[in-house]
């Protein structure tokens, strides 16, 4: 027997392991499911994606939106399946929050125990060790392990670059793709060469546990099914009978796990986003709520293409507002307000404090653009309506009536979104009428959109006729405190 | 919204007939939801599994001079050919022979090795059985993968050098 | 989308020999202000539909009209066209 043996807490935290990763792997097939497309660079230009796993093509002579590239993929492969991001993203973080915690406790008994020494190597010897091993396993042979050791050289190595190498490179660029993270610490995204860069390297990272995976499983069929199995369960390689008998069960139960977060998630979606949101949510305020965006991207950054998710208001309205420059339209600024205000577009502009600023925009779905937005700040604007003491929340009121303008989408109803007031003071929280120089675009938002840059772009409403101040969210729509978590039951508070 | 195009393949009769009855129409659909714009790391992948090839039956040449005249020619026109179909890879025009050239070099070099290992060689009867030989194992591996990535390209889920993906999205 | 076509969804301005031809539309029409019954809208410029908006034909626009009666409820109203009713080509 080796000096180190697989004491319990090994055993049972590789189980643990077993069930968290296939519950992120799902979940992660299921987020990237919305945007089936990876790049190497910010803008996220049409076309330019290195990876592409759709079979959809776009028109060129419409407008789309990333709405219409969605995916929709098999329970089999994606937790839940079927073009469920909001449910994807639930689980993914969930799933992640305990993993870290696992992995942590993991890494604290590897060195509290002396146990590390079986992944570390205490020597460069370790690799002319490893080429023989290889060239043993390319011989149809088994190596020898290592003296007093439960591995081969190459075992060994593998298992080091895993645990220290390829989990900690998947948690980083996780958080790479937090806008409060990239805004909050733009040299972090800098770091990692921005945010798809972030998101390819967390991708290939996948197919790098799912290789990994893949040989770690013929090796233990190779080595002894059985009797890695009753090392791995029981401690000792004695009981390879009971090993591979207790190795299925503990496979059909982690089978049956997953199979039951699928149907609860399809059948009972409210009832995941309430449960799951409210542990992820806890996670999420303690860490990344204080973030305050300090993104100031240089104007050579700015996408050519700003990419768009929704579709304009395609109403009589709105179209004749459009050709005379919006001068019909009217923002109507009420609610628990001392001051209510009726403005137009051309009051807005008159007021002072006319702020612009160059930032990433990251989308839900996985792409991101780069934009320089001007407007007036929303803090402005709550200075000069004068909130009353029980105004908490602000509520975006837009003129997209979702059933007639996004007929894909699920849900009807006009599109509205709901930030609390704090998050309506940062200093980049943005009432834009401008994108690059220019009036901002139809497609964009015109004739006013918000901009909040520690958020995901749905929580940016565009096309807004109305600002209401509000004591609680839960009295509006759903009560979930918008349209996508009404209706895609997305997370209110979205720094991830 | 977005039309479920997807590679425009033509197809002819005897293909869709083989595509239908043997379940590989299915796989084909599958394999439509895969597709990378990587025409350079897929050629440097090609030439590498051809360059493996080639220098295995080079060192082959050099270290077992014993071995029947037939066998070091056969390795000299393996080495050679890889080397050939490596070359063609990275050109312009033939590229696309490159690649045909290094399938079937490869499919050559995996049938004679699995035949000198099961029915045998002639004057080499020695090496029926012999699987735990690593240079065999590479030989196998970098056949069989290059075959596979060479399928991919058919296939439309790779590009190779100097073709490039037109996706407009 | 399609770079050459995003600026599609916004403005044209329109010329002076457009305007008279989105001026004999309207008199072929009924070609007053729906509100008060004016007649000698002003034309403005025009809005490409057909890109951004999903219910649109690819060649519709919609001109803009304004009613010159000051005490008229709805000043700004618009005439939706096919590009061969009033443009060039
Ligand atoms: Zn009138």
């Amino acid at each position: 027997m080796d000096l180190y043996g697989f004491p319990a807490w090994i055993r049972i935290e590789h189980w643990i392991n077993v069930l968290f990763v296939t519950l992120l792997v799902r979940s992660g097939v299921e987020i990237i499911a919305t945007h089936p497309k990876l790049y190497w660079h910010d803008d996220s230009r049409p076309g330019s994606e290195w990876a592409r796993f759709t079979r959809k093509t776009m028109p060129r002579d419409r407008l789309y939106d990333t709405l219409d590239e969605e995916e929709s993929y098999s329970p089999l492969v994606s937790l839940p399946g079927r073009r469920k991001l909001g449910m994807g993203r639930h689980w993914h973080f969930f799933a992640a929050i305990l993993w870290v915690l696992t992995g942590a406790v993991y890494i604290a008994l590897l060195f509290a125990t002396g146990q590390w020494r079986r992944y570390v190597p205490a020597s460069w010897a370790i690799f002319p060790q490893a080429w023989h091993d290889l060239v043993t396993y390319l011989s149809f042979r088994l190596p020898s392990r290592l003296p007093g050791e439960p591995f081969d050289a190459l075992q060994k190595l593998a298992y080091a670059l895993v645990i220290f190498v390829l989990a900690p490179v998947a948690i980083l660029t996780g958080l790479a793709q937090s806008p409060a993270v990239d805004a909050r610490f733009p040299w972090y995204l800098r770091l990692w060469g921005g945010r798809q860069r972030a998101r390819s390297v967390h991708f290939l990272v996948l197919l790098a546990f799912l290789a990994f995976t893949a040989v770690h499983l013929l090796m233990i069929a190779v080595w002894g099914w059985g009797r890695e199995n009753s090392l791995m369960l029981f401690g000792h390689g004695d009981a390879p009978a009971a090993g591979l008998w207790v190795s299925l069960v503990v496979i059909a139960a982690i089978v049956a796990v997953n199979a039951a977060v699928t149907v609860w998630s399809l059948r009972r979606p409210r009832s995941v986003q309430r449960v799951l949101g409210a542990v992820v949510t806890a996670v999420r305020r303690a860490l990344l709520r204080p973030a305050v965006s300090r993104q100031r991207y240089p104007r050579a950054a700015v996408s050519a293409r700003h990419r768009v998710n929704g579709r304009p208001p395609d109403s009589e309205t709105y179209k004749i507002m459009a050709v005379h420059g919006f001068a019909p339209w009217r923002l109507t600024v009420g609610g628990l307000v001392e001051n209510p205000l009726v403005l137009t577009l051309e009051d807005l502009r008159a007021l002072d404090g006319r702020q612009s600023q160059c930032v990433l925009h990251h989308c839900i779905q996985g792409w991101s653009s780069v934009g320089e937005w001007a407007g007036l700040p929303l803090r402005d604007l709550i200075g000069l309506v004068r909130p009353l003491p029980q105004a908490r929340y602000v509520c975006f009121l837009t003129m997209q009536d979702t059933g007639r303008d996004e007929p894909g989408a699920p849900g009807e109803g006009h599109f509205y979104e709901i930030v609390d007031l704090r998050l309506a003071r940062h200093p980049q929280a943005l009432l834009a009428y401008e994108l690059n120089g220019g009036p901002l675009p139809i497609e964009h938002g015109a004739p006013l959109r918000l901009r909040l840059e520690t958020q995901l772009g749905f929580k940016m409403a565009k096309w807004i006729h109305d600002i209401e101040f509000v004591s609680d969210y839960r009295l509006v729509g759903h009560g979930m405190g918008g349209w996508r978590e009404d209706n895609v039951y997305f997370d209110m508070e979205v720094e991830i | 919204m977005g039309t479920a195009g997807g590679h425009e393949i033509r197809r002819g009769p005897l293909a869709t007939v083989v595509l239908r009855y043997t379940g590989l129409g299915r796989l084909a659909g599958l394999l439509e939801y895969f597709a990378f714009a990587l025409p350079r790391t897929t050629t440097t992948a090609g030439v590498t599994l051809l360059a493996g090839l080639g220098a295995v039956h080079a060192y082959l040449i050099a270290d077992a001079t014993a071995d029947p005249a037939y066998l070091i020619a056969y390795r000299e026109l393996i080495a050679a050919g890889a080397s050939a179909a490596a070359v063609l890879m990275t050109l312009r025009r033939p590229a696309r022979a490159g690649w045909w050239l290094g399938s079937a070099v490869s499919a050559v070099a995996l049938a004679v090795h699995l035949v000198s290992r099961t029915a045998g060689l002639p004057r080499m009867p020695q090496l029926i059985g012999r699987w735990d030989c690593p240079l065999g194992t590479v030989t196998m591996g970098a056949a069989a993968l290059f075959l596979a990535l060479h399928g991919s390209v058919l296939a439309g889920v790779n590009v190779a050098f100097p073709r490039r993906r037109d996706w407009h999205d | 989308m399609d770079g050459a076509r995003t600026g599609l969804s916004e403005i044209v301005p329109l010329g002076d020999e457009q305007r008279e031809r989105v001026r004999a539309r309207l008199r072929a029409g009924h070609g007053a202000c729906p509100a008060c019954g004016s007649e000698d809208l002003g034309i403005g410029d025009a809005l490409f539909l057909g890109f951004a908006f999903l219910s649109e034909p690819a060649d519709a626009y919609m001109v803009g009209l304004t009613c010159p009666n000051p005490s008229c409820p709805v000043t700004y109203t618009g005439i939706r066209l096919r590009a061969s009713e009033f443009l060039d080509q």
